[in-house]
């Protein structure tokens, strides 16, 4: 099991494209301030340039989802699009993640915090949420597929679980924070 | 509101060669990047780690600033004609 004091540091380091090791020592300031400093830069990041982001979930109000789509991948990319997605209504959000490839809906799961699209992640197909976990898997983006299973339905891990293997399972479990979550994981294992 | 990253003076953001930052700096070129105070608590860590994570996350800021600019040229070329007009409408300010 990691510390949690690690697993905010390694969170901030990834926010900021950093590497874990050049935040040495910040894993000894207590949890509550580590999580209180991430909101604070998860705000720094997020909230700056809000007005252009904004600008971008009113033209995706008017075009339709597949354009809105291709716009998000030509001219947005994954960071901005995780900007955007953050403040797009979610009807408008999953109709936009229809039209998207797993591939790059990963792109843009690393780079949001899912905290922040609670209600997108709840409304997207099971399937859509395994396809995309699948992606991060093969890209061994565990603690991201950890932070997103605090934001999934229970029929949405279970399907994600099913879409993975033993292995991705077991990297992910020890980086999950929440005992009920991982009481759950560990019951789907077992059904196996 | 404090200023995030003066492009006029970026050497604002860095500390001088050679010379370590204080705790006191480190910790306001944080509170600039973030535009909040950062948790007391961080005045005990490394000032050479602070420091680092402000310019990172002023250099982030201004990642996202230009690659926001570059957005809007990318989605006008993008959108079918007759859909530009409305858009530029929207996304130029």
């Amino acid at each position: 099991v990691i510390a949690p004091e690690e697993l905010e540091v390694r969170r901030i380091a990834r926010l900021v494209r950093l590497d874990p090791a050049e935040l040495d020592g910040l894993a000894d300031v207590p949890l509550e301030d580590l999580r209180a400093l991430r909101e604070q830069l998860l705000a720094a990041l997020f909230d700056a340039n809000a007005d252009a982001w904004q600008r971008a979930v009113a033209v995706a109000g008017v075009v339709p989802a597949g354009m809105a789509a291709k716009l998000s991948q030509a001219a947005l990319g994954p960071v901005l699009s995780a900007r955007v997605t953050a403040l797009t209504p979610t009807r408008k959000a999953v109709e936009i993640a229809a039209k998207l490839d797993p591939a790059y809906m990963a792109d843009v799961a690393v780079e949001v915090d899912p905290r922040r699209i609670t209600d997108i992640v709840v409304a997207l197909p099971p399937a859509t949420i395994a396809a995309v976990g699948r992606v991060l898997a093969d890209r061994g983006e565990w603690l991201v597929m950890a932070d997103f299973v605090a934001a999934l339905t229970p029929e949405a891990l279970r399907t994600t679980i099913a879409a993975l293997d033993d292995e991705a399972v077991r990297q992910i479990e020890p980086l999950l924070e929440d005992e009920d979550r991982i009481a759950e994981v560990r019951a789907l294992l077992d059904e196996r | 509101m404090r200023r995030a990253f003066d492009v006029d003076h970026p050497e604002s953001c860095t500390p001088p060669r050679g010379r370590m930052p204080s705790v006191p700096d480190a910790l306001t070129a944080l509170a600039d990047a973030l535009d909040a105070d950062p948790p007391a608590a961080l005045a005990d860590v490394d000032p050479t780690v602070v420091r680092r994570l402000a310019d990172a996350v002023t250099a982030e800021q201004q990642r996202q600033a230009e690659a926001a600019d570059r957005a809007v040229d990318e989605a006008l070329r993008v959108v079918p004609r007759p859909l530009r007009g409305v858009v530029r409408r929207i996304i130029v300010p």
